[in-house]
């Protein structure tokens, strides 16, 4: 918290990322395991999201009687790229098919792309399997 | 490879199709903008008036070098800069122009020119750039041969994401939004006003209603105030409505005829509205303009600038 403060106020330099845009475009999304989902009438994606497990959540969900569970339904678009993220597709060709989908432009399915897709991860709805580099004697 | 006009500011070029808008600021007095293709950074722009009547090109060119080699330069070696090659051959280029051309060397490599045309009173710099072993001056040539710093006609060219609309050249472009599925260009000239707009996916913004409904939802603020007819057309399977109205007035609920005189003395503003719904492209456009005179027309021309698909 106290990094993010800094990078904020611009007292500290934010480390480059290691991966470059190919590395990006190369990925792999996975969906998290833990995370049942089913699509109803509509073609609309339900995430079924379990509580999590930290003590504290648990005290005050039996306090408050609040439901181990909550559940996120994707839009149109979200759902169609939930189920092109099986482990097959790489995000290129995730663009790709959402280019051809719905005849968006690069930029844009890349950019709506990427934000669908940092919201999924930073909640841990989503990770990212990234190839690894060639490194120097062509091994891997 | 597919060629496309590209506009902005009063600056025209043609670039390849799959080259898309990627940085923008300023504006028509001063600005600068990028555009990349899917891997990197392929053509930049800078144009800034001069008040000079012979400005020193290479000065300028100097100081544009010093972010060039902040940006590009290799990790252990100097950037290698050349002016003066031999980029352009059509001499139609040169004329009512200083020209300078450089090339350099760094991470990648890049080919183009700096002028100051006579006419605009505009120094306008153009970079193309392009990987190290990649035959640039093919492209160079072709962009740089074909560009326009100041408008010629009575409109000027604005593009964005394969949106492309000419609007008359008395319009200043105010500001803009360019968001995945949303891009916006109002324009004004004094009291007149014509903005567009470009929402898209269409299927997926009208999945719950027809278009005049989201229509009249989300433009109900806009309309307010307004007394309209609306008339619904169809081309080519697309639907599309044209708005025409006036602004109302509380005087208009008044029966008492010298009431009406005002109206002799202050003109209403009138406005007039384009949209439809291209299932070819997958979008809707919307084309406003607001005016004493001429909203109409106006809005006729910006509308059948835009070609949709």
């Amino acid at each position: 918290m106290i990094n993010a403060i800094l990078y904020k106020l611009k007292l500290k330099k934010r480390p480059d990322s290691q991966f470059e845009r190919a590395d990006i475009l190369n990925s792999l999304p996975l969906r998290n395991k833990l995370i049942k989902w089913e699509v109803d009438d509509k073609g609309e994606v339900s995430l079924i999201i379990p509580q999590t497990q930290k003590l504290w959540v648990r005290i005050t969900s039996k306090i408050f009687m609040l439901p181990n569970k909550r559940v996120i339904v994707l839009d149109g678009i979200g759902s169609f790229v939930w189920q092109l993220c099986d482990g097959r597709n790489q995000i290129h060709s995730v663009v790709n098919q959402l280019r051809k989908q719905y005849k968006m432009t690069r930029k844009e399915a890349e950019t709506s792309l990427f934000t669908f897709m940092r919201q999924l991860g930073k909640r841990g709805i989503i990770g990212f399997a990234v190839p690894k580099k060639t490194i120097k004697g062509g091994k891997e | 490879m597919d060629w496309i006009t590209f506009g902005w500011a009063g600056i025209r070029l043609e670039i390849p199709a799959d080259w898309e808008l990627s940085g923008l600021s300023g504006d028509d007095k001063e600005g600068y903008l990028r555009l990349d293709d899917e891997d990197m950074p392929r053509l930049e722009l800078k144009w800034a008036k001069s008040k000079r009547k012979k400005p020193d090109l290479h000065k300028v060119l100097d100081e544009y070098f010093k972010l060039v080699r902040k940006n590009y330069k290799r990790k252990d070696t100097k950037l290698n800069i050349q002016r003066d090659v031999n980029l352009i051959k059509d001499e139609q280029f040169f004329e009512g122009r200083s020209v300078v051309t450089f090339s350099w060397k760094g991470d990648i490599r890049a080919n183009g020119v700096i002028f100051h045309c006579e006419t605009c009173k505009r120094i306008t710099i153009v970079q193309v750039m392009g990987r190290l072993k990649e035959n640039l001056r093919a492209f160079t040539t072709r962009i740089l041969s074909a560009i326009e710093d100041h408008p010629i006609g009575q409109n000027i060219l604005w593009s964005a994401y394969q949106l492309n609309v000419e609007v008359p050249r008395r319009y200043r472009l105010e500001k803009y939004r360019l968001l995945s599925g949303y891009l916006l260009f109002p324009f004004v000239d004094g009291s007149r006003k014509v903005s567009v707009e470009r929402y898209g996916p269409a299927d997926v913004t009208l999945a719950n209603s027809d278009l005049e409904s989201w229509f009249r939802a989300k433009y109900a603020k806009a309309i307010r105030g307004y007394g309209f007819q609306m008339t619904l057309t169809t081309d080519d399977g697309d639907e599309r409505f044209a708005l025409m109205g006036e602004e109302t007035r509380f005087t208009d609920h008044i029966p008492f005829t010298p009431v009406l005189a005002i109206d002799k003395v202050l003109r209403r503003k009138t406005f007039a509205i384009r949209l439809w719904r291209c299932h070819k492209s997958n979008r809707i456009y919307v084309v406003q303009s607001i005016a004493k005179r001429d909203a109409v027309k106006t809005a006729e021309i910006v509308a059948k600038s835009i070609r949709c698909h």
